[in-house]
């Protein structure tokens, strides 16, 4: 069981390292935008529409990746102090309420992007850039959110709590 | 009647609070309770509508791309240790006043904040800069501490700044207006850090060693330290100075610092190491803000169909106070809150109860979103959470966090008494923002 649950993991970090070279993409895509048109007077057609598609790839393929590194604020000010068991039982119960708010939104999700690929739902710019990919990724991503969610309370119940990376590895660059 | 008025909106944030405790993540606990007004209030079919497009429409959108490409600039800034050569530039220039590389330090901090946004990588870079410096010339822990833990906050507040980027989101105050007028406060932040360093070492002289032995640099090698920030002056100049001039959106400003820094970081070691890992830590701080957001989101949303928050803006507005008193009244709170919650958290928390009272009085968007900024930074660098100040000690493990802590309190009253002059003088802002 624990090896199933490191293999899910491990691909829901590879989708964290899409997430975070959607960042490159999207500053070159900006970048030969504002270049096309300062110099050649011709701007990146969609460039802008690519832009929001690949934010949108970058936030929600992130997420799952995001809560496995614990990287989600959360105030512990008043359960610090909490013997070890009741601390084990907070985050359980913090993590199937985060479970059911993660479906109560991938479910309605999920819902629109099938609507918005029927209807070839897409965007009023120029070029009619279409929004159901978006809509799609968005919902998957949700539904990986909601799935590492579930490994993390096997991982509890299961006694085999994820090990993580310490802080002072990277910079902690944030807007903090 | 008051409370039967605000009751359902009460009941909302009681159930925050209770979550918040619970320890629930803050962006799925903010979501819940959003979540849970949204469902009193409305019939199911049109909550499920609401939730099926809110998070897309919370995202897809081309001005919110600034906030991860600042933050791939700042990473890359970081990795390419642009802050060691504004170091140098004020250790040059300062390092013969009394407390001169405190100042330096501090120097450094603005220099490095003009092109990143965050106060925890202000602060670490500089503690890796500069503390061993400090601390190797007799420098006592205490100011050195102080110094790298306040000066770190300047990061959020000398544009770009990624808390008042995550405060235009949410208030849609104009981030261009926030930058212009972030910069005299911020600028004018570290000049006081540098006075109040001068005054603090001239009282205690015992905090610095004297500067006698020290040979005067010369005129010729001060400027020659100034043409090594070349790197530091092109990125202010593509980012903040095509923002002030007014020739780049916010946006395209910050694809552009991201594209110089990362080709600072390319001309350096490690680049794949550095580039790889910038764009991991970008990606994963991006993610987890954008939670927050959708979360706050859904929060201001389930409180508004409560009427809670034009409710409660009209009874303070009745209240007939003036609105700097009324403030104050707002900002006592962030100072006392941010001792124990991180300020993007606490932001995003508190404007959709508090953003609608400040319309209300008409006070100004931009100089609250400045005071706000100051207000959450205070508690970066106050026990028992200051962030900055965990970075300091994680950055100098043999300094007792007591210490660090002691050296920030001359800057915490420095950062009141700039807040309070902010109030008394808001042009000091405002000089430069038409309304």
């Amino acid at each position: 069981m624990v090896a199933l649950i490191e293999a899910v993991e491990w691909l829901i970090m590879r989708l964290g390292v899409v997430s975070g070279f959607a960042t490159l993409v999207i500053t070159i895509i900006v970048v030969v935008d504002v270049a096309g048109r300062a110099i050649f007077n011709s701007p990146l057609h969609s460039g802008v529409e690519l832009s929001e598609l690949l934010l949108v790839a970058m936030v929600f393929l992130g997420l799952g990746s995001a809560q496995q590194s614990r990287q989600n604020y959360a105030i512990d000010v008043a359960s610090r102090h909490l013997p070890q068991w009741a601390q084990k039982l907070l985050e359980l119960v913090g993590y199937a309420f985060c479970l059911g708010v993660v479906v109560l939104l991938a479910w309605p999700s999920q819902k629109q992007a099938f609507n918005s690929f029927a209807r070839g739902e897409a965007g009023f710019g120029i070029v009619a850039f279409p929004l159901w990919p978006a809509r799609f990724i968005l919902a998957f991503g949700l539904w990986v959110l909601a799935v590492q969610f579930t490994c993390d309370i096997l991982r509890l119940l299961l006694g085999a709590p994820k090990s993580i990376e310490p802080a002072d590895t990277h910079s902690g660059v944030g807007p903090e | 009647m008051i409370l039967q008025e605000l009751g359902p909106g009460l009941g909302i944030i009681g159930l925050l609070l209770v979550l918040l405790t619970l320890r629930i993540p803050i962006a799925f606990a903010l979501a819940g309770a959003g979540v849970a007004g949204l469902v009193m209030a409305r019939p199911w079919r049109a909550v499920e509508y609401l939730l099926s497009t809110f998070a897309y429409s919370t995202t897809a959108n081309f001005a919110f791309i600034v906030l991860p490409l600042f933050l791939f600039m700042g990473q890359m800034a970081f990795s390419a240790g642009l802050s060691r050569d504004a170091f140098e530039a004020g250790q040059k220039w300062l390092g013969r006043i009394p407390g001169g590389l405190a100042a330096a330090t501090v120097f450094g901090c603005a220099a490095f904040s003009t092109i990143c946004g965050s106060s925890v990588a202000t602060a670490s870079t500089m503690a890796r800069v500069a503390m061993p410096e400090m601390l190797r010339q007799g420098y006592l822990p205490r100011l050195a501490a102080g110094c790298v833990a306040a000066g770190g906050t300047l990061g959020v507040l000398i544009p770009p700044s990624g808390i008042l980027v995550v405060y235009s989101i949410v208030t849609e105050v104009s981030l261009v207006k926030l930058f212009v007028a972030a910069f005299v406060p911020g600028i004018m932040t570290a000049v006081i850090y540098i006075i109040g360093i001068y005054v603090w070492v001239k009282l205690r002289p015992e905090l610095a060693p004297t500067n006698d032995k020290q040979t005067a640099p010369s005129w010729g090698e001060k400027f020659a330290v100034l043409g090594k920030t070349w790197e530091l002056l092109i990125l202010f100049a593509a980012v903040m100075g095509t923002i002030y001039l007014g020739v780049a959106t916010p946006t395209e400003a910050a694809a552009m610092g991201a594209f110089f820094s990362l080709i600072a970081v390319l001309r350096r070691p490690n680049r794949k190491e550095n580039v790889l890992s910038g764009m991991r830590d970008t990606g994963s701080a991006t993610c987890s803000i954008f939670a927050l957001v959708i979360g706050a989101g859904l929060f201001s949303l389930g409180l508004s169909t409560t009427q809670f928050p034009t409710k409660l803006a009209a009874m303070v507005s009745d209240l007939n106070w003036s609105p700097t008193a009324t403030i104050i009244v707002i900002l006592i709170p962030y100072l006392i809150l941010g001792c124990f919650v991180d300020g993007l958290s606490m932001i995003l928390i508190t404007m959709p109860i508090v953003y609608p009272i400040v319309t209300q009085i008409g006070y100004n968007g931009v100089l609250f979103g400045l005071l706000v900024t100051k207000s959450v930074e205070i508690g970066a660098i106050t026990p028992p959470v200051g962030l900055n100040a965990f970075v300091v000690k994680s950055m100098a493990p043999d300094v007792p966090l007591k210490e660090i802590f002691m050296g920030c309190l001359p800057f915490v009253l420095m950062e009141i008494f700039i807040v309070a002059l902010l109030i008394a003088f808001p042009q000091i802002a405002l000089f430069a923002v038409s309304d």
